[in-house]
């Protein structure tokens, strides 16, 4: 295309675009706006006229820009003007009907949640929070808590050595932190212990090889089994609801005597009987006991003068049961659409 | 092994319902679980303690649920006629390893398939039903608890002997299976050959088989930890070792034999030989246990009559004298669980039905009780975390070999029995874990999210074994780099943490973009008038990649003994861009991913949330903006600490800009940043922020060769 050819086009263009304004009377701010995107928009006719210009010579070139340049000026000018007639166009109106922008929270791990649950009522009983090493010898995990060295009572810590030889291994629950801490602290005292602890159990929906326990141990003149449960008895109705009925039954444990369990009625079925809790219409949740003598003489306690509780509960077991997550994998799986849901 | 109503009634000189027995051996603890119910019979399990290998029988549980009923024991008949003179002697090689073994030949045996009648029996005690002689045995463990073995007369050459394995040695077992055998394992030999795996399970070669005529019946005690140690070895337990590690009395086992011997004979007929036996043949002196009434209330709480205690351990058949106040009492052989005063206080309160105790609470001393200290920091770190918008994932910190070889310098700690190979070290750090972690979610639909955990790594030293605490964070396509620093500001600003350095160093998981994390040794806080607070306003800068802001310099001058101040200072953690590489590895590659690790060991020590007041300024604050063009490689810390050196009463120093323009060539950036007056002590005048101004160019230029571009400002 020629320059006057293109003069001409860019002549065309003002033109029709002047006498299109014109016709945009007042209130029309819409057509004005229509008017602006379709003339001096981005790819208005305007800029359009720019693609023509490459094939020109550069003095060409120049000449036929400035023109372009200059309409453009003369329109935006024409342009400020009519809004002046048409008044400016209405503030778009905003539709609060929309869903909210939410703000990404941080939130808990659900053991923490239950964790935190459990320390709170424990301490407003006046029990300290203390902690172990998650490395423990075979004498702080077995021989101190009166665990015979080889004997079947072993078998349900199926245990992770990290040096059989030397007896280092991975702690198969948090009754060692028992040990130590009666190790270094006179009686009476009150505790709770939280932590990581270790078995060599395949993973499945209700097995994992790392779990949490809590672990409880109080000691003072005249504890006995009326107290232990009183204590507990007031701790799950304190976590699940007073409508809860807890029902101890005797057990086994080499580190208490006499040795409970303790079960609490079904809160998925109410006591009905369902797949969680094998149709018994109870759940066990944790295991408790007289301190046994054995393990006072082994930490050189009088067992004339004192007496004691200890009890220990799986922290995932007690989340499955309060939150109702279906499977043990969850708690490590750190998906967040099952973390967020605590939040 | 399963139990049933009718059998066990077998035992008992008296009538119980099944309803009644399930109940009792509830209230026992013994959780009955209902396996097979027809019109006159329930078969069931029982959940056994590990210490009562009496209850793993039937009159044991028969014994067991007495003293809640008025019957009596009801023992089987087990006189028989010898007939036979033939004996097979039996050698002990360690008296330990055996306690007492003996058999007996019953020669003329009809060998042939179970009638109806035994075969009924074995099945509901979930056993499968074999050769006549073999269900016998069998039922007699069930019934007694004394595991018996019955081997093929004619293939055993001379003698018995029990000894341990010899290494190298092995035996088809009857399940035929071939066991290695050694020195751990005791084993069961004639002349000739070993025969059986003692405790466990018999051998092939001298196995029953329906044409076997003779046989010689096996009734033996050995050594709890011996047979536990040989099953382990050998990788097989069954229901004979579970009884024998469990412990077997004198009585049960001379028991044993009798009744297996009656029995065959009056089903199988034969002509029974003199016992041959050798070990201890008599009961050691069983424990004598003395308490009196005042412990057992004591321990449970209740006050329990002296009348119920006296006739339930009669009915237990424990022998029982009153001395003045207490009672001494020795239980009967079987029961080798009860060794002192609390094994009878248990028994007691078990019986007296542990929900007939009341609840109570235990009137105590308000006392200081321990507490270790770490808790409460890391709770308070956990909610901060939180509240700057991560969300916390808990992993189990077992981990493969892979994931711990990112940190050469560490020798991890290894698990000599792990699971499998991808849980076979214990964590090195948190970091590999996230990512595994982070491609979960990314996998499932996850795009931009921030991530924290606390929780332990480990190492091996020289010679001990270390644990520590730490926390890592990692941010997932939520903004640059410097949104994950300022987070970590600001965590270290609410603990209190003074003098926190970041330096430019290579790091495990970016090696071009780690920041290596100090704290200062030493805690000077800077009196620069108002210059002390500024650490905990300024805002960070960004843009500004590598950047080291040594905050608490502000007193010397910065350059100063630089080398020195380094040496005590501890490293507590880095900050990184993920690089490439690691990203490839997990297949994370397209997101935009920071993370850090902090050990908090130190910071739990020097963490500190004491809050004082502080009367907020009443006079009113000044801006002042400036640009400059530095050269490239300057760092914020080095312009925030020549401004503080000034000690100009400088509330805060802000960042707002940063850029290098294309048209920038002599390698320097533009920085533009506002700095903030005010006096405690009186209004700023102009004639003084202006002062302020020119000294902070000129220092600027002087020591930073920083060139003015431009300021300004408002008052």
């Amino acid at each position: 295309m020629e320059l006057e050819e293109i003069k001409k086009r860019i002549k065309d263009v003002s033109e029709k675009a002047e006498k299109e304004l014109l016709e945009i009377v007042e209130g029309e701010s819409d057509k004005l706006e229509i008017w602006k995107v379709k003339y001096l928009g981005r790819k208005g006719e305007i800029n359009n006229l720019f693609a023509l210009l490459p094939h020109l010579s550069s003095g060409e070139k120049k000449e036929a820009g400035m023109l372009i340049n200059e309409m453009k000026e003369k329109l935006n000018t024409a342009y400020e003007e009519r809004i002046s007639i048409t008044g400016k166009q209405e503030k778009h109106k905003i539709n609060l009907s929309f869903p909210g922008k939410r703000p990404e929270t941080g939130s808990f791990h659900p053991i923490t949640i239950i964790s935190r649950e459990i320390s709170t009522i424990f301490t407003k009983m006046g029990f300290g929070i203390v902690t172990g090493p998650d490395i423990e010898t075979d004498y702080y995990n077995f021989e101190a808590l009166n665990i015979p060295a080889e004997h079947p009572s072993k078998d349900v810590w199926d245990t992770f050595y990290l040096s059989e030889k030397e007896k280092i291994l991975l702690r198969t629950h948090t009754s060692p932190v028992q040990i130590r801490i009666m190790e270094k602290t006179a009686p009476p005292f009150r505790v709770i212990a939280i932590g990581k602890c270790f078995r060599r159990d395949d993973i499945d929906a209700t097995h994992s090889p790392v779990f949490h326990q809590i672990e409880g141990l109080m000691v003072d003149r005249g504890i006995n089994f009326s107290h232990l449960k009183g204590i507990l008895t007031h701790f799950i109705m304190e976590l699940f609801g007073n409508n809860i009925k807890v029902k101890f039954t005797p057990s086994f444990f080499p580190f208490t005597e006499p040795s409970a369990e303790v079960s609490m009625s079904c809160n998925i079925c109410k006591g009905n009987g369902c797949p969680t809790c094998h149709n018994t219409g109870y759940i066990e949740i944790l295991g408790c006991g007289m301190v046994h003598p054995q393990v006072f003489r082994n930490v050189g306690y009088d067992t004339d003068e004192f007496t004691g509780f200890a009890f220990g509960m799986g922290i995932e077991r007690l989340a499955i049961i309060k939150l109702g997550i279906t499977d043990i994998r969850y708690f490590f799986q750190n998906d967040l659409r099952v973390i967020k849901q605590f939040s | 092994m399963k139990y049933s109503y009718k059998l066990i009634s077998e035992y008992i000189d008296g009538v119980i319902s099944p309803e009644k027995l399930i109940r009792y051996l509830e209230i026992l603890g013994l959780n009955p679980l209902v396996v097979e119910k027809d019109k006159d019979d329930i078969v069931f399990d029982l959940e056994t303690p590990a210490n009562r290998g009496d209850l793993l029988s039937l009159i044991g549980v028969a014994r067991e649920i007495l003293p809640f009923t008025s019957a009596s024991i009801k023992l089987p008949p087990l006189v028989f006629k010898e007939t036979s003179n033939r004996i097979v002697p039996v050698k002990i090689e360690d008296k330990d390893d055996c306690i007492y073994y003996s058999c007996r030949v019953i020669e003329k045996v009809s060998v042939k398939e179970t009638d109806i009648y035994i075969k009924e029996k074995i099945e509901k005690l979930g056993y499968r039903s074999n050769l006549n002689v073999i269900d016998i045995s069998n039922y007699v463990m069930a019934e007694i608890g004394q595991p018996l073995h019955i081997f093929d007369l004619d293939k055993i050459d001379g003698f018995i002997e029990v000894r341990r394995g010899r290494k190298g040695e092995s035996l088809v077992t009857i399940d035929g299976k071939k066991r290695e055998i050694d020195e751990n394992v005791l084993v069961i030999a004639d002349s000739k050959k070993t025969i059986a795996i003692a405790g466990i399970m018999g051998g092939q070669n001298s196995e029953v088989t329906a044409d076997t005529k003779n046989i010689l019946i096996e009734s033996a005690i050995f050594n709890p930890v011996v047979v536990r140690r040989g099953s382990k070895k050998i990788g097989l337990a069954t229901e004979a070792s579970a009884r024998f590690e469990r412990g077997i009395s004198t009585d049960i086992c001379k028991m044993g034999m009798s009744r297996t011997a009656f029995l065959i004979q009056e089903i199988s007929r034969g002509d029974i030989g003199p016992l041959s036996e050798s070990g201890r043949n008599k009961e050691t002196l069983l424990p004598v246990v003395r308490f009196d009434m005042a412990k057992v209330n004591k321990f449970s709480g209740v006050e329990i009559e002296e009348e119920f205690v006296l006739d339930l351990l009669k009915r237990l058949n424990f022998k029982v004298k009153k001395e003045k106040k207490s009672f001494v009492v020795s239980p009967p052989s079987y029961r080798n669980d009860i060794k002192e005063d609390v094994d009878i206080i248990e028994e007691i309160v078990r019986y007296r039905h542990y929900e007939t105790i009341p609840p109570s609470m235990p009137f105590t001393s308000i006392n200081p009780t321990p507490c270790s200290p770490e808790v409460e920091t890391l709770e308070k770190i956990r909610d901060i975390c939180v509240q700057l918008g991560f969300t916390e994932v808990v992993h189990m910190g077992l981990t493969s070999g892979e994931n711990v070889n990112f940190n050469r310098e560490i020798i991890p700690v290894e698990i000599e029995n792990p699971i499998s190979s991808n849980l076979k070290f214990l964590r090195t750090s948190l970091i590999p874990e996230m990512l595994e972690t982070i491609r979960f979610n990314i996998y499932h639909g996850a795009r931009s999210f921030n991530l924290f955990e606390i929780g332990k790594v480990y190492s091996r030293k020289k010679d001990s074994f270390e644990e520590d605490i730490v926390l890592s964070f990692m941010s997932i396509n939520s903004g640059d780099f410097f949104i994950l620093k300022g987070k970590l500001e600001k965590l270290f600003d609410k603990l209190n943490l003074k003098n926190i350095q970041f330096k430019k160093q290579s790091g495990i998981f970016s090696t071009d973009n780690n920041l290596t994390i100090y704290l200062g040794a030493s805690e000077f806080q800077s009196d620069a008038g108002l210059g002390a607070e500024r650490g905990k306003q300024s805002g960070c800068p960004r843009g500004v990649t590598g950047s080291d802001s040594d905050r608490q310099r502000g007193v010397s001058p910065y350059g100063s003994n630089r080398e020195s101040d380094y040496l005590d200072d501890i490293f507590i953690g880095n900050i990184f861009i993920l690089s490439d590489e690691i990203k490839d590895k997990f297949d994370i590659r397209k997101f935009e991913i920071c993370g850090s690790e902090i050990v908090l060991e130190k910071i739990i020590e020097k963490a500190s949330f004491v809050k004082f007041f502080k009367e907020p300024s009443k006079y009113p604050s000044s801006r002042r903006d400036f640009s400059f063009f530095f050269p490239e490689n300057i760092e914020w810390g080095e312009i925030e600490n020549t401004i503080l050196s000034l000690n100009l009463p400088v509330e805060k120093i802000e960042c707002f800009d940063f850029y290098k323009a294309d048209n920038m060539t002599d390698n320097t950036i533009s920085i533009s940043f506002s700095v903030f007056f005010r006096s405690d002590t009186g209004t700023l005048e102009n004639e003084d922020v202006v002062n302020f101004s020119e000294k902070i160019i000129e220092i600027i230029s002087l020591k930073l060769k920083g060139k003015l571009r431009g300021a300004g400002g408002e008052t």
